[in-house]
């Protein structure tokens, strides 16, 4: 079977139509990854006894174990943990699960993002706030969170868009995402045209890490003009 | 796949208290969780248009369902080492997809005494090649690449285990008919190990100069069940004896391989497949 351009556009036109299902797990799962990660980040910096240990394991787990092994916990594992309390949640949408193994995965990394950004603004500010008579609250919100959230965005953005990627396995448990519908087509078609299915869906993803990557360093300038400071 | 195997068992061993709960559609009919391989395997299961699953498998649930009327089958995709761990740890009823049954596989799953179809796996040789005519000439020759699990693989497993000398094999993580099709074609590779249904399908679209050097053997296939599942399985075992026998089966064989790979392999030649 040789590729024409009308079979180029068809192919492309039907792993366009799961993007909406992958952003969505991008989008969703970035959320609940951003809200954990702070938490976790508080956690930590804060020391607070007991979470802070769960924290430390947590983040040793998740960040210590293939993401695959992690799908497949939460999507096997904890249903079957809660039927022993009684709770049923076998029949949740795959969705769900997902969402959930991905954001507990990108958020225990970007709580390491957020904690070592915070770090990098530095104690001695905080002190400065204080000495003019700024809470710790308002020290937080003036001082060190956007001067913290500065540092953070390069990483964080590189963690987007491996979330990205990683939205690829969710095929593993059979929610057709642009990844799913690529394997469809290869196995529909006994494996004919293979090479060219991956050049699609590699520039597909490709062009989403181009946007992603473009938005962040328009926020990123939008920032510097704020920082302006003498040097530069 | 030790990886997988790893998974399964840490599945299993943090599922082990868990019992299997009972779903019922509104009528009163117990929802069955069918688990169907994502790796899709034309013509016995492909995805339409919408990505449901249809292909020979599918038309034989339906047939199983309507004489079934106390079940109601639900699909869910999934990649068929995911399956067998969602299989293992109740959280699907069964797992279909051209399951061979291998010695490893039965114990880990109830198998259904009657195979529901046959896959009829062969040796795709160049159209010039006369010289092989069973696995027994490819010890001295060499094959295309197969993957590291599955079906076709413990085939070949169970060959060089019982033979000497070995077929030598190279192992990809997912090999492409297409690619070991067109190896076998320029002569890289002296034969192909597939199905031969398979095998046909994709010469529609590739017209290569191959053909069937040999029919290798006629592998009964299964669904797989959860272990605990018996009333199932006998239930499901004893419709599919009923299709066997009224011809409902061989007539989908029919429509979907134009072969009723329900006769022996003896009647069975390479030519039917003309």
């Amino acid at each position: 079977m040789s590729f024409g351009l009308g079979d180029w556009i068809s192919m492309i036109g039907q792993v366009m139509d799961r993007l909406p299902l992958t952003l969505a797990l991008l989008f969703v799962s970035l959320f609940f990854a951003i809200v954990i990660g702070i938490i976790i980040a508080y956690i930590r910096l804060e020391k607070i006894p007991i979470l802070h240990q769960l924290a430390t394991i947590y983040l040793s787990f998740t960040r210590s174990t293939p993401l695959v092994v992690q799908l497949f916990l939460v999507y096997f594992g904890i249903p079957q943990l809660l039927l022993v309390f009684g709770i049923d949640i076998n029949h949740w949408s795959r969705f769900v699960f997902v969402v959930i193994t991905f954001s507990l995965h990108t958020g225990a990394y970007l709580s390491e993002v957020f904690r070592s950004s915070y770090l990098a603004v530095g104690k001695d500010q905080l002190e400065a706030a204080y000495s003019v008579g700024m809470t710790y609250l308002q020290a937080l919100r003036r001082i060190m969170i956007p001067q913290a959230f500065r540092v953070a965005l390069p990483n964080a953005g590189n963690h987007t868009i491996e979330l990205l990627k990683d939205t690829a396995l969710a095929f593993t448990i059979g929610m057709v995402d642009m990844m799913g519908q690529v394997l469809f087509i290869i196995g529909n078609n006994y494996g004919v045209g293979m090479f060219e299915i991956y050049v699609a869906i590699a520039i597909v993803y490709w062009v989403i890490c181009i946007v992603i990557e473009a938005v962040i360093s328009l926020i990123e300038r939008s920032l510097m003009k704020k920082h302006a400071s003498i040097s530069h | 796949m030790k990886i997988m195997r790893f998974l399964f068992v840490i599945a299993v061993s943090i599922t082990w208290l868990a019992g299997c709960s009972k779903a019922t559609t509104e009528d009163g009919k117990e929802i069955i969780q069918v688990a169907v391989s994502a790796e899709v395997n034309p013509p016995f299961l492909l995805a339409d248009e919408n990505n449901e699953p249809i292909g020979y498998d599918i038309d034989y649930l339906n047939e199983v369902e309507k004489r079934l009327p106390q079940y109601e089958f639900e699909y869910v995709w999934g990649e068929e080492e995911s399956n067998l761990i969602g299989v293992g740890a109740g959280k699907f009823d069964f797992a279909m997809n051209w399951f061979f049954s291998n010695p490893e596989r039965e114990e880990r799953f109830l198998y259904p005494e009657t195979p529901y179809g046959y896959s009829i796996t062969g040796l795709i040789v160049h159209e010039d090649t006369d010289d092989i005519h069973s696995l027994d000439d490819m010890t001295e020759r060499e094959l295309a690449p197969v993957a590291a699990s599955g079906g076709l693989r413990s085939i070949l497993n169970e060959y060089n285990e019982n033979n000497d000398p070995d077929i030598p094999l190279i192992t990809v993580g997912s090999p492409s008919n297409e690619n070991n099709l067109r190896r076998v074609e320029s002569g890289r590779s002296d034969a192909a190990f597939l199905n031969i249904t398979t095998f046909h399908a994709i010469q529609e679209h590739l017209h290569l100069d191959l053909k069937v050097g040999a029919v290798v053997s006629r592998e009964p296939v299964y669904a797989v069940f959860h272990p605990d599942h018996h009333q199932l399985a006998e239930d499901i075992n004893r419709v599919t004896e009923e299709l066997i026998e009224d011809g409902t089966l061989p007539a989908l064989a029919e429509k979907w391989f134009g072969v009723d790979f329900f006769q022996d392999l003896e009647d069975i030649s390479p030519e039917d497949f003309g």
